[in-house]
């Protein structure tokens, strides 16, 4: 009896072990998740007063009218690279030809979407731009 | 003791009780994962996951193993409870939840298939949509019910993680009457799944896999689906299997019995196709029965997987490609020297030199990396993907440079093997006769296909490389950085070569200064016989010794070589890159033309009527002009859009630095208005010289090692070739006809050798058309060919006019050793005023002078024995349009025949 008792014991033993193991891995899981998402947004600041047109940065378009302000994340959606030219009117991507209007609706190809528009809101003289760095 | 001891834990740890165990680990780690994952962008999720958090990767892993091993050891209960007639111990109600329990623990399985996005997943739900889509009235719903829409995963998520959950913990209490399995099958199934998901990780499918196959029990419903005409049948197939194993419970004994056996059949019959769809079902679902490595079928990524990462940098580090992780890029960041269309934001490093983009561990990460990604072998997966540049490897791999088929039609003909140089062969499925053993020793490593064996820049030895062959270029940083990792001063990675269409000639220099010597002969540079120990005691300009050891002497370069020109600002891509026609010979494929720029009225298109091609490199270059007239070919009418006509004036800009030049036309003095000389072709007066190799021997030594270059391995049996002369002269002239037009042309000596086979030896006397480019704006005077034994082809020697008693006579006499095969001079064409034998060319549509020919042009010839070639009446004499020779001087003695 003992030794049925015993081994009974032994098993349980076993089993909770890999419970707790599992338990800890799932801590350790979500733990270094936690860190993985903290830094996925940026907030971008730039000068309040910006010239009519497009302003161009490393990862941001800006294109101020005299009604109206947007920005855009400046990956083309083609393939992604940075546009940083204009054809006059239009931005267009120097890697594959792309062209999007001012208000960064696609309108040549190989893209096939609109440029990502981005939040942005006026803070104590400065534009603060809300870029996320997410896979679409 | 022990055997029994070891019967009692089988058996109380039941195939139920095992599959309730993995059932439940399943559920324990699934609650975990939703922790981690994300099906609003669930390839991303999952990708961070492989990268960054290999806890959570391993809990992953022990998710899918746990559910798949719940569907084996499943399967195997309901045998084993068929085997014991169970369902007699059933009620009809408990036995129709337990069929209900089947299609419900198939889709939780699926569901989790699908909550991966990767292309696979998406293809699956595709399927299923269809096929449950496409029944009426309710389908749709249906679908909708069970997976949603394309759009989001939100519903496959719940009814994954709820509703079928759910369902099944419940089911499984009802039939089993127990909350937990016991404590035997936990013991023995969780070490047997931990080792299953320490082994063998389940992947992400990445690349769009070129076939697209569902889970493993999917797979013989997508191949039965490709016979079935109509998909819907799917679902009444399946109603119908539950049916079966419901209606067992019904009948009596001896017919349930049946039941039992049609269903063993049917699932043994879904096992065959099964194993047939996954091993033997290729692209497009087409049957290929040929081998593959372990990786075209499992794809399980290995326990290496599972190490972490030195540091675990935060998601927004790890940088976004093509819409997906790449890790590569994390480490490679600083890559610099790509052209923009192929910069590393663009399109990352996994696309073209593949690997593992979902590891930061550098080993796991290179492993199966191609380092020579332009290789045709692999193109397919790199440059030719389906979203870049698929439609020119598909026209590279017809093209000319990738199947020599002209060299080994040639090559045939000359060793007797086929009656005419012609065919659509292909160097890389070449056999083992005498011509392609010859071939695979001295001529089967200049094609594309040919492989790159290591990275590097592209010098005179380099040959084949695919893409890379003309489009990879080392600037001066990249070559200087390669240079220090060879000689280890340096080991850093961080200047790519340039991947564009600014195309040097070296590229085409390694494998064009051989054959016909186009490359040297365009830079103006002439085959010697001297040695490499002969060079270095030369010491005198104008010779120059080749990395191969051949030493060359300088000569006149070719007039558009001096201007600066190189050959792809001729040679277009259509050419080089092919049409997608397989032609024969490389004078088919070329498309260019004196006349298409030397022409006062060309041939021109607008941008908007140019192909796609044409305009997007347009486009990139910024020399979009919508007013522009571009020049296009007369043959097939291929745009050349580095050419334009503006102001009746033929402007060519040169593609390396935009250097224009203009193409003046013909001059009025073009020699073909004169009389007889219509047939003239630009180059036949305006070629300077040509190299000609004479007096050639080709052994074969069975004794020797050779080396077989197609397979890249020393063979049995050598080949070598031996050879007299290397003249520099202008070349041979004779006969090429085309679609009905005959064109007075270049040749030079192509296969005037003799070959000793094994068993029988060959003699051949075939001139090949030759294209020298050596061209001069100064062009051939008119003794340059009337005048002249080797432009009739009559060879070296002393061609002489001389009148004796008011009659003349033409003789030659060679100053060659013969050969006794034919008699003939080594360096002659045809003998002096006769007839050449049949094969006498390496086309069949070419031909020496007929000897009615050689008459005329020695006629004329004869005038210029005794006149200088400026004389003003004897030009005016030969200009009269007929019958010009009844007014010449009664003092003059035409020549006697």
């Amino acid at each position: 009896m003992s030794n049925i008792n015993s081994r009974r014991t032994f098993l349980k033993t076993l089993v909770t072990s890999a419970g707790v193991f599992f338990s800890f891995l799932s801590l350790r899981m979500i733990s270094i998740n936690k860190k993985l998402y903290k830094e996925n947004f940026e907030k971008l600041e730039f000068d309040s007063v910006l010239s009519l047109g497009f302003t161009f940065s490393e990862k941001v378009i800006i294109y101020k009218t005299e009604n109206e302000l947007t920005a855009f994340s400046s990956r083309c959606t083609h393939l992604g690279c940075t546009i940083n030219q204009t054809d006059g009117v239009n931005l267009v991507c120097g890697c594959h030809g792309s062209k999007f209007s001012p208000k960064g609706e696609v309108m040549q190809g190989p893209a096939q979407k609109n440029l990502i528009a981005l939040e942005h809101h006026f803070e104590n003289n400065k534009l603060i731009v809300f870029y996320r760095n997410e896979a679409r | 003791m022990k055997l029994d001891r070891i019967r009692i834990l089988l058996s109380a740890a039941q195939f139920g009780f095992l599959a309730y165990a993995s059932f439940l680990i399943c559920v324990l780690s699934g609650m975990a994962l939703v922790f981690v994952y994300d099906s609003s962008s669930p390839v991303d999720s999952i990708s961070l996951i492989l990268m960054l958090n290999k806890p959570a990767l391993l809990i992953r892993s022990l998710h899918y193993w746990s559910g798949q091993i719940f569907i084996i050891t499943s399967l195997f209960h309901v045998i084993d409870h068929f085997i014991k007639k169970s369902e007699q111990n059933q009620t009809r109600t408990n036995w129709f939840y337990l069929v209900l329990l089947i299609p419900i623990l198939l889709f939780s399985d699926f569901s989790g298939f699908l909550l991966k996005g990767d292309y696979e997943s998406r293809q699956a739900a595709n399927v299923l949509t269809a096929i449950i889509g496409a029944v009426a009235v309710i389908g749709k719903d249906v679908v909708y019910l069970l997976i949603g829409g394309t759009e989001s995963l939100k519903i496959v998520e719940f009814n994954h993680v709820f509703t079928a959950t759910i369902i099944i913990l419940f089911l499984t209490i009802y039939h089993a009457k127990k909350f937990l399995p016991n404590i035997r099958s936990l013991i023995l199934i969780i070490p047997f799944i931990a080792v299953l998901s320490i082994i063998l990780v389940p992947p992400l499918d990445l690349a769009e896999n070129m076939v697209p196959k569902g889970p493993w029990y999917f797979v013989g419903l997508q191949e039965l689906l490709h016979w079935l005409i109509y998909p819907e049948t799917i679902i009444f197939l399946f109603i119908l299997f539950l049916a079966s194993i419901f209606i067992i419970k019904i009948l009596k004994e001896k017919n349930a019995s049946r039941m039992k056996f049609i269903l063993l059949f049917f699932m043994i019959f879904y096992s065959i196709i099964s194993l047939f769809a996954i091993f033997c079902r290729r692209e497009g679902w087409k049957f290929t029965f040929e081998f593959k490595s372990n990786s075209e079928y499992f794809n399980f990524i290995s326990s290496s997987n599972l190490i972490p990462p030195d540091s675990i940098p935060n998601s927004a580090k790890i940088p976004i490609v093509n819409g997906k992780r790449e890790s590569c890029v994390y480490c490679h960041s600083s890559m610099q020297g790509l052209s923009k269309s192929h910069s590393v934001e663009a399109l990352g490093c996994y696309s073209c030199h593949l690997g593992n983009p979902l590891s930061l561990n550098k080993d796991v990460a290179h492993k199966g990396m191609s380092l020579t990604p332009g290789n045709l072998d692999v193109v397919h997966k790199t440059c030719g993907r389906a979203e870049c540049h698929i439609g020119i490897t598909a026209r590279v791999s017809n093209s000319l440079m990738t199947t020599m088929t002209g060299v080994v039609s040639v090559d045939k003909f000359a060793f007797k093997e086929i009656k005419s140089p012609e065919g659509n062969f292909h160097i890389d499925k070449i056999g083992n006769s005498p011509a392609e053993n010859h071939l695979k020793e001295l001529c089967a490593s200049c094609h594309l296909s040919y492989k790159k064996q290591k990275p590097g820049p592209i010098d005179e030895l380099s040959r084949g490389g695919g893409c890379s062959a003309c489009h990879l270029h080392y600037g001066q940083a990249a070559l200087n950085e390669f240079q220090n990792r060879q000689n280890k001063t340096n080991l850093n990675v961080k200047i790519h070569p340039e991947i564009s269409i600014n195309i040097s000639n070296n590229s085409c220099f390694g494998c064009h200064s051989r054959s016909g010597r186009i490359s040297t002969n365009y830079e103006g540079w002439h085959e010697t016989q001297y040695s490499e120990s002969d060079f270095n005691k030369l010491n005198k300009p104008g010779f120059r010794l080749m990395q191969d050891g051949r030493v060359f002497e300088k000569k006149p370069e070719d007039v558009h070589h001096k201007a600066g020109m190189q050959c792809v600002d001729c040679h277009i891509s259509y050419e080089v890159m092919g049409d997608g026609t397989p032609y024969q010979h490389k004078e088919e494929a070329v498309k260019i033309q004196c006349l298409d720029c030397h022409n006062n009225r060309p041939r021109t298109v607008r941008f908007n009527n140019l192909d796609f091609e044409s305009q997007k490199i347009l486009t990139l270059r910024n020399k979009v002009d919508t007013s522009a007239l571009y020049l296009k070919t007369e043959k097939g009418n291929f745009p050349l859009i580095n050419t334009f006509s503006k102001n009746e004036q033929v402007t060519t800009e040169l593609k390396a630095n935009s250097k224009q030049l203009i193409s003046k036309p013909p001059s009025f003095q073009c020699g073909r208005d004169i009389n007889g000389h219509s047939r003239l072709d630009c180059k036949t007066c305006h070629t300077a010289w040509a190299p000609q190799c004479v007096g050639c021997h080709t052994n074969y030594d069975e004794k020797k090692q050779g080396w077989d270059y197609l397979a890249n391995k020393s063979v049995n049996g050598s080949w070598t070739e031996e050879r007299k002369h290397y003249f520099v002269d202008f070349p041979s002239l004779g006969i090429v006809k085309k679609d009905g037009k005959e064109t007075i042309s270049t040749f030079i000596p192509g296969m005037v050798l003799s070959i000793k086979a094994k068993q029988n030896n060959y003699f051949n006397r075939l001139f090949a058309p030759a294209f020298p480019h050596t061209i001069t704006k100064k062009a051939a005077t008119c003794k340059t060919c009337h005048n002249n034994p080797v432009a009739l082809g009559y060879g070296r020697g002393e061609l002489k006019y001389k009148v004796d008693n008011g009659k003349g006579k033409w003789t030659f006499v060679s100053n060659m050793q013969k050969i006794a095969k034919d008699n003939l001079p080594e360096d002659a064409w045809l003998g002096f005023l006769t007839n050449s034998t049949k094969n006498n060319s390496t086309r069949p549509n070419t031909r020496p002078f007929t000897i009615d020919e050689q008459r005329k042009i020695l006629t004329i010839g004869a005038c210029f024995s005794c006149h200088e070639e400026s004389n003003k009446k004897v030009l005016n004499a030969l200009s009269i349009k007929n019958n010009f020779l009844k007014k010449i001087n009664k003092k003059c003695f035409l020549p006697r025949w």
